[in-house]
């Protein structure tokens, strides 16, 4: 074959090649082997038809919280007169992952956030809820989005309900899905001031700063100064030209069929090398571990602001203890556990803050399988229906329907309903 | 333009087609537009610097011929043009913010600031380039002085940015762009691309987020021992894949065009010794170093160990100050430096009673667990914020020992992951040549034309699927 024709082939064939890989999707195969291998719970167990209603809950999930709340807002200005609740979390919040024993139901799954607008609603008890919930939100994270909520007269909550978590504690960053919150001037300077600050999380919303300006320079957009005194040197945001062929061929690009594919099969290839962990290593989502100072430091830092913030804002701030499962605690030592139970405590004393502790409050058999074994975070539709009737029964968002006699009537027989009170 | 954006991908396919479908004479004048264009899509501005550059190095170069007796004054005139640039670009703001400092020390005065100009990407490469080839002239390594020739040295656009540092005697000959084409050019390249491009996106920018977070200075502050060491290791693979990633790409692209640059590393962690470290890392700033500064230091103060253990301390500091405007990597040079020293003088003890011990097997090894300790310790003021947040990490990675894991679980078992891929990559190079040996006597056909390329998709799946716009590579703002 002559030169030339024998590199066209070459070329050809390996985009034919990179279309047949696509298709067949490798890491996808290679989670199906990896699960059928080491028998992983069933795929169904975590539930893919779940209740969706823009007006309460943030739908992407931190990927791209803008729209959300534009949407909110518009609902909001239209129910200005009620108390605006959120509930914000992680993925505890909208994750329903079955029980041993409970069926799939062909009705939309509902999580104890929705369970609680609807009792409230059903009560007309002026409390509307809004859950704003994302995997494995940090409390820089709450940080951030407090402080863009307090920005727009029309989000700013009445009450922010802060749930509490020994994993959370060990989760530090802004996720690149909410950095298009900068594009907001006001919440950029403000987000600058809090990266100025001397507070041990001021670094992280430093580097969040300077990542968006880069993605906006990227973009072949024009970059603001907003983003505090970063070393840098400006490459990424001189290279306009550059970086407008990139966006148009990007955008060109992402019009081939299955080609978006690509940032889907990244998680899929994540989850091969996750299930390698749980299955070869035996390091599973159960494993338990200890807190580390540095990110307790930041973390405890950042819930400190968030009820700083608060009371300037005269927000009511309550802190939640999030459930866990009782089969797979997560703390290493008994020292982790009164390390993490006194953060918690000496946080809310401190600020004076009210502290729900529901650690306990959802028994081992409502929690759902995860791979292969217990789930340390996510429980059924059992323990969403408790969760929600013990929020209720607890007077954790609204106090004024316990006097009226308005009780939350379960949708499912709850196997337990103790709870440890609150604190 | 990156070498890992779909842009320059899907550019450089036409670009090499049209470089091969044009006649030979129109070849050079092609790559010099080409590579100009290049730069511009960068900066447009810019663009008259890399230039400037070789205007002026090719007018004291031809003085330096024209004007015997003044050579030697024509080409301190070029080097001190082509380092008051790179100085203006790269290090006004840290000179005049030390000077700034000390002056207020001293209760002269204080306040003293520059506004910040954006550093022209790839200055510090080929500033390097113009002085060698200044010094060559001089030394009468090039006899035949041409323009065009300088301009496609300077500005051939697969080093224009972040090296291969090359010479003039082994581009300049290439850049008559006479080879014919085969399969064989095509192959070469797309192996080193493809290779780049997962080095990039899979191995380097995987470990960029936690080491991101680690080096925080508030983070960093309490992190224990085993999350320093961790990071100290982490940036080292980070940085080596970046870097290699880069260096693969670009000897591909050049190799597409039939130009063979050299290589820039040669598993370098595998290193049983700091000199070997440096015979092995970047290589081509290591030689360039060598030849360019560190001989002729040494040939003017030859005899005393002393003036070579200083000179060896302070080329390696420069080296580090070359990197970037700031005092973490003249601390990364000088440990260099040193590391290099205590091999010297290590080396020296073979003349004495110590003879046998610095032969021993088991010191070999000794020195090889040495050579990566002192090696990633390094790692930490080169990436550190500043010299305070150095002292801190390297304290805790060696006095009053802290466990535990600060960072996610996942860090620890990907830079594991990574590292063990490092410890056999050389083997696995060499399984990779013995199997394309192999294929190439029996199935020459079926290796180029089937199995390659289902190599390379199987590379370009893994760059597509991590693909992440939002990283650069490190060695860009060097």
């Amino acid at each position: 074959m002559k030169p030339a024709l024998s590199s066209l082939w070459i070329l050809a064939s390996t985009l034919l090649f990179l279309a047949l890989l696509v298709t067949i999707d490798p890491f996808q195969q290679a989670i199906q082997l990896l699960d059928k291998m080491y028998g992983a719970a069933p795929e169904w167990t975590l539930v893919g038809k779940l209740y969706v209603d823009p007006e309460t809950q943030e739908t992407s999930h931190g990927e791209n919280p803008v729209p959300s709340f534009q949407r909110l807002s518009e609902y909001w200005s239209r129910h200005a007169a009620v108390r605006h609740v959120y509930l914000v979390g992680n993925s505890q919040m909208y994750m329903v992952l079955l029980a041993p024993g409970e069926p799939l139901s062909d009705n939309p799954e509902k999580t104890y956030p929705d369970l609680l607008n609807e009792f409230y609603r059903a009560h007309d008890s002026r409390v509307e809820v809004y859950r704003l919930a994302a995997p494995n939100i940090t409390y820089m994270e709450a940080l951030w989005y407090l402080t863009y909520l307090v920005q727009h007269r029309e989000l700013e909550p009445n009450t922010f309900v802060l749930q509490l978590n020994y994993e959370t504690f060990r989760k530090t960053g802004i996720r690149d899905g909410m950095l298009t919150m900068l594009d907001d001037p006001n919440f950029a300077s403000m987000i600058d001031k809090l990266a100025r600050n001397d507070r041990p999380h001021s670094g992280l919303f430093l580097m969040a700063l300077q990542k968006r300006r880069e993605q906006i320079a990227k973009l072949g957009k024009t970059t603001r100064n907003d983003g505090g005194e970063a070393a840098h040197t400006g490459i990424a945001e001189s290279a306009r030209i550059g970086n407008q062929i990139e966006t148009d061929f990007r955008s060109q690009l992402d019009r081939i069929p299955r080609f978006s594919q690509r940032l889907y099969m990244k998680g899929e290839f994540e989850g091969v090398l996750y299930r390698a962990r749980v299955f070869l290593l035996h390091i599973k989502p159960t494993t338990p571990r200890s807190l580390s100072e540095a990110t307790l430091t930041l973390n405890r830092s950042a819930i400190e602001d968030i009820a700083n913030l608060c009371r300037e804002h005269k927000i009511e701030l309550i802190l939640v203890n999030a459930p866990q499962n009782p089969s797979a605690l997560l703390y290493r030592t008994a020292a982790d556990h009164s390390l993490y139970e006194n953060t918690i405590r000496s946080i809310a004393s401190l600020h004076g803050l009210p502290l729900y502790d529901f650690e306990s409050a959802i028994p081992a058999s409502d929690w759902g399988v995860w791979i292969d074994g217990p789930d340390p975070i996510h429980f059924g539709r059992r323990g969403h229906d408790l969760m929600a009737k013990i929020m209720i029964e607890q007077e954790v968002v609204s106090k004024e329907l316990q006097a009226s006699g308005a009780t939350y009537t379960t949708r499912v027989a709850p196997t337990l309903s103790a709870v440890s009170g609150n604190d | 333009m990156q070498f890992n954006s779909y842009s320059y991908l899907l550019l450089l396919v036409p670009a090499v087609i049209l470089f091969w479908s044009f006649p030979h004479s129109w070849r050079r004048w092609y790559v010099l537009a080409v590579s100009i264009l290049f730069y511009a899509t960068w900066n447009p501005l810019f663009v008259f610097l890399p230039i400037g550059i070789c205007v002026t190095t090719f007018l004291c170069a031809r003085s330096m011929q024209g004007d015997p007796p003044r050579a030697r004054r024509w080409m301190w005139t070029g080097i001190v043009i082509v380092l008051a640039a790179l100085s203006f670009f790269k290090y006004r703001g840290f000179i005049t913010h030390n000077v700034s400092e000390w002056l207020a020390a001293l209760g002269v005065f204080r306040g003293v600031s520059v506004g910040a100009i954006v550093l022209p990407l790839g200055i510090s490469f080929y500033s390097f380039e113009a002085i060698s080839y200044l010094v060559d002239v001089r030394q009468k390594r090039l006899q035949k002085l041409d323009f065009i020739d300088l301009c496609l040295f300077i500005c051939f656009w697969p080093h224009l940015i972040a090296g291969p540092i090359v010479r003039a005697r082994e581009l300049i000959p290439q850049l008559k762009f006479s080879v014919e084409f085969e399969t064989s050019v095509v192959v070469r390249g797309l192996d080193r691309i493809v290779w780049g491009l997962v080095q990039k996106n899979l191995f380097a920018n995987s470990l960029a987020g936690w080491i991101d977070t680690g080096f925080l200075p508030d983070v960093a502050r309490l992190n224990t021992t085993v999350d320093n060491w961790f990071l100290a290791v982490a940036f080292g693979l980070q940085i080596y894949f970046d870097f290699a990633a880069y260096s693969n790409m670009a000897i591909g692209s050049a190799q597409l065009l039939g130009i063979r640059l050299p290589e820039n590393f040669s598993f370098p962690y595998h290193a049983m010794t700091p000199p070997e470290f440096w015979a092995k890392w970047h290589m081509t700033l290591s030689r360039w170093v060598r030849d360019y500064l560190f001989f002729p230091i040494n040939a003017r103060y030859a005899g005393s160990p002393w003036a070579l253990y200083l000179s060896l301390i302070g080329v390696m500091a420069l080296v580090g100050l070359w990197h970037g405007a700031g005092w973490g990597f003249v601390l990364w040079g000088i440990m260099h430096g040193s590391y290099l020293v205590l091999y010297r003088i290590w080396e020296a003890l073979r003349s004495t009673r110590l003879g046998p011990l610095t032969t021993s097997r088991y010191t070999s090894w000794a020195w090889r667990a040495l050579t990566l300790v002192m090696v990633a310790t390094a790692w930490i003021p080169f990436r550190a914020g500043n010299l305070h947040q150095s002292a801190v990490m390297m304290k805790s990675m060696f006095v009053g020992l802290s466990f535990g894991n600060s960072l996610s679980v996942n860090f620890y078992l990907v830079t594991l992951m990574i590292g063990a891929f490092v410890a056999v990559e050389p083997y696995l190079a060499r399984g990779r040549q013995w199997l394309d040996e192999a294929l190439a006597k029996r199935f020459a056909n079926v290796n180029v034309l089937l199995f390659r390329p289902a190599i390379y998709a199987c590379g370009l799946l893994l760059f597509l699927v991590f693909d992440d716009r939002n990283t650069q590579f490190i060695y860009f703002q060097f």
